[in-house]
């Protein structure tokens, strides 16, 4: 099949990038349009929140500022929150740093900004068949692909939150998109330990105000699945097994 | 929120989420993060997502309400199955949502 052969040129790496992300579209546009939907639910018209989309391009870190915005959170709350949720792109970036050795200054700044997590993970599994000169387009082609269909699908989702009825609970579309994200996430005992402790301290203390109960909650999950997982650790080897499984993931 | 707090708060996102993508790429070989950071960093999308989630069930007018009434509860939960089995946003919005109508529906 075509699709399994080297492309020739990086250019044809980067059509080779918008091809195989024509598929994950399908995830990434009712996404979009439930933060868009979001945004104008508490407040934001169609065009500030698509340049909220256009600009941070993190679906998980937007859907939780425009929460927080909504509580009447303080800016500086927000910012946190950004750190929090998009602390994981620390890792992708380091991860990336050889795959898209061969980019110019100038083209890895486009390449950090494009950075999501569906290029990461093809970036990485794909740089052993695609090589360092190709692999950086290849990357370079599901980023411009996904940040073109995620502000469009922002910008439809906002038309449309503006024009449906209020009473239609559309609210509930945010937490059930996080569960979409929480699910993979949860892949061994101590990351299940993580979510337990961390989802139970944040309802404990939903009655905090800002939503601060999240930050705590995140920081004892955290905690929780660090403890299991050295606990785990020091028991024997069959375990040094599942949590080197996570690693890569 | 002002139109100018909302663009502070905008330019500081875009900012800060730039800063976590672009530094370790930019630094090279020269950065790699401590082996403690990096075990704390795996668990952060479990632990921060079901802090958004668990409270959205669990808690929905502010106090607990765990029962087969708490409607956000029941579609969450079987949403939360068809997430685990389909691996799909689409079926598992329409799912969560059709069921919370549904509930909504036949409650009043």
């Amino acid at each position: 099949m075509a699709v399994n052969a080297l492309p020739p040129t990086p250019r044809a790496a980067f059509w080779r990038g918008v091809l195989v992300s024509l598929p994950i579209t399908v995830g990434i546009v009712p996404f979009g349009m439930v933060t868009g939907i979001a945004g104008v639910s508490v407040g934001l018209d169609a065009v500030e929140v698509t340049l909220m989309s256009a600009l941070v391009f993190a679906g998980a870190a937007q859907l939780v500022a425009l929460q927080l915005m909504g509580a009447g959170a303080s800016v500086l709350l927000v910012w946190l929150a950004t750190l929090v949720v998009n602390l994981r792109y620390l890792m992708y970036s380091s991860a990336l740093a050889r795959p898209l050795q061969a980019l110019s200054a100038r083209m890895r700044l486009l390449a950090a900004f494009l950075m999501v997590d569906q290029n990461f993970a093809l970036a990485l599994t794909q740089y052993a068949g695609l090589g360092p000169r190709l692999t950086p387009w290849f990357y370079l082609g599901i980023g411009v692909l996904l940040w073109l269909v995620w502000v469009a699908s922002t910008y439809f989702g906002a038309l449309l939150g503006a024009w449906l009825p209020a009473d239609w609970s559309l609210d509930f579309a945010v937490p059930l998109s996080f569960l979409v994200l929480l699910v993979p996430a949860i892949q061994s005992r101590p990351s299940l330990f993580a979510a337990l402790v961390g989802g139970l301290v944040a309802t404990a203390l939903v009655g905090l105000p800002y939503r601060t109960g999240l930050f705590i909650g995140a920081l004892a999950g955290i905690l929780a699945g660090v403890w299991l997982e050295n606990r785990i650790r020091g028991k024997g080897s069959y375990v040094q097994q599942v949590g080197g499984q996570e690693g890569r993931s | 929120m002002s139109d100018l707090m909302l663009w502070i708060t905008l330019l500081g996102m875009t900012l800060i989420t730039f800063a976590l993508r672009y530094f370790p790429l930019a630094m090279l070989e020269r950065f790699s993060l401590p082996p403690s950071l990096h075990q704390a960093l795996r668990y952060v999308p479990a632990a921060t997502l079901a802090g958004l989630v668990f409270p959205a069930l669990l808690t929905p007018q502010g106090q607990w309400a765990i029962g087969l009434d708490n409607e956000r509860l029941v579609a969450g939960s079987i949403a939360a199955l068809v997430a685990w089995r389909f691996k799909n946003i689409l079926l598992t919005l329409v799912v969560g949502m059709g069921l919370l109508w549904l509930l909504q529906w036949m409650g009043v």
